[in-house]
């Protein structure tokens, strides 16, 4: 069976300095507007005490895409590791998965008027490079993983994601290590 | 969210298409008394409306010429299933008004096209029963479109008779308040819903309550159609064509500013929050 891969977000390592989102822009020369991933802030109370957090999130190649559902032209499809690729060519530009999509994943280029997203650098991967955003990222939080393997820490979901049910996304995540507060007595 | 104009044009003009198809149907198969020249008419009106709403449908779509594809994901996704129905939808309207121009047979096309339309409302509404917007995840989209098509088409039917001098009868409009009525509750329940759920979907209530839009559409799409039409019956003046058309006209434009609502209170899932 094919490895299924997916990534790997570590929110315990995350700055937020959005140096993926960056490098995924770089590498694509996409539009101002566009941005494939995302750094999301946490909410400060997520965790029990309050601590800052990010999250940074691009297409969750689900194992049950809803955008490849709703498409009606077929421009989705599922590769065998896992990777869920769009076709610029076979896109009418409609937005349905827009819709469909829970993590509000693909964007409307404005000037090719397509939708388009990650595609977890498909092409760079393929030649043995890691994606972009993987690259870029200075404190190394995001890596891509084979979901079958045990990584430890890894979760599916974390406060404020939407229900992982859905469609089943194969990001995994690494929970913030909330600090241990010292108190001393006056 | 103005920018769905297409589709609230196209969603609109095509449930109101259906229901005028059934209508007339209905109308041809229960009372038998429409002339060839009057069906005619009417029927051309159903195919104009329909290929309006099918033209309109594109402004939608980033590269309108490649529509067409758009019936190829038949398995999986309603929008291809939409596009399919409708298209058959109006072949039928036309074939219909072929039948009736030509004097030929139309009752089994008559059968068939309302069949499709009763099916290519509900599948219209499916294209927006997403589980990523959980205030439309439920009956909600299919139960409105399928109460426009209710309300829209027997009065876009009742107009074009009512230019043909046909006699129309009291139970048309007695549907048409029906339904007009149970438009008007569910979508206060829908409100109601959008208000008692989470923090996003209770905003969105709040502000499509205080919008401009609501208050024209509760006006001029609920309270003065009923107004009028409870009137109609009360002083017997349903063969009055002011009153039809003027009760149309209403009643479109409160659907055209249902619509626009309905696609402005999409609350989406959030991510963390935002």
């Amino acid at each position: 069976m094919a490895k299924k891969i997916g990534f790997l977000v570590n929110s315990d390592r995350c700055i937020g300095c959005h140096a993926c989102e960056l490098a995924c822009k770089n590498e694509y020369q996409q539009e101002p507007e566009i941005r494939w991933r995302k750094v999301y802030p946490l909410k400060e109370d997520s965790f029990g005490r309050v601590a800052r957090g990010f999250a940074s999130l691009a297409c969750n190649h689900c194992e049950d895409p809803a955008c490849l559902k709703a498409c009606p032209v077929i421009a989705y499809t599922k590769r065998e590791d896992g990777i869920v690729m769009h076709s610029k060519e076979r896109c009418i530009g409609c937005k349905n998965c827009m819709l469909a999509c829970p993590y509000k994943v693909p964007e409307f280029n404005k000037k090719t008027k397509k939708v388009e997203k990650c595609h977890m650098c498909a092409m760079r991967q393929d030649k043995g490079e890691k994606p972009a955003c993987v690259a870029g990222c200075p404190m190394e939080a995001i890596s891509v993983i084979d979901i079958a393997d045990d990584v430890a820490g890894a979760e599916r979901s974390l406060p404020g994601f939407p229900n992982a049910a859905i469609t089943n996304p194969t990001t995994r995540f690494i929970k913030p290590v909330v600090g241990r507060q010292v108190r001393r007595d006056a | 969210m103005m920018g769905e104009w297409a589709l609230v044009l196209f969603t609109v003009l095509s449930q109101m298409a259906a229901g005028a198809f059934i209508t007339l149907w209905v109308l041809d198969t229960v009372k038998g008394n429409i002339k060839e020249a009057t069906g005619t008419f009417v029927s051309q009106g159903i195919v104009l409306a329909m290929g309006l709403g099918l033209l309109t449908s594109l402004g939608h779509l980033g590269h309108p010429l490649e529509a067409y594809r758009a019936s190829a994901h038949f398995g999986t996704s309603w929008l291809s299933r939409e596009v399919i129905v409708f298209g058959l939808f109006f072949f039928l309207t036309v074939v219909y008004y072929w039948q009736w121009r030509t004097g030929g047979a139309r009752r089994l096309v008559g059968i068939i096209g309302s069949l499709v339309a009763l099916l290519a409302v509900p599948t219209s509404g499916m294209v927006y029963v997403l589980a990523a917007i959980p205030a439309w995840n439920n009956f909600g989209p299919i139960f409105f479109f399928l109460l426009t098509a209710f309300t829209l088409g027997p009065l876009y039917t009742a107009v074009l008779l009512t230019l043909e001098q046909y006699s129309l009868e009291k139970s048309l409009f007695q549907v048409v308040i029906a339904a007009l009525a149970c438009s008007c509750m569910s979508y206060v329940l829908y409100l109601s819903v959008l208000i008692s759920a989470g923090d996003v979907a209770a905003l969105t209530g709040w502000n499509t309550m205080l919008s401009i839009t609501f208050w024209l559409r509760l006006f001029i799409g609920w309270i003065a159609p009923l107004g009028i039409l409870g009137y109609i019956l009360a002083q017997q003046q349903w063969h009055s064509s002011r009153y039809v058309i003027l009760t149309f006209a209403l009643v479109l434009i409160g659907e055209l500013l249902g619509r626009e609502l309905f696609y402005a209170s999409a609350v989406a899932l959030t991510m963390f929050g935002l």
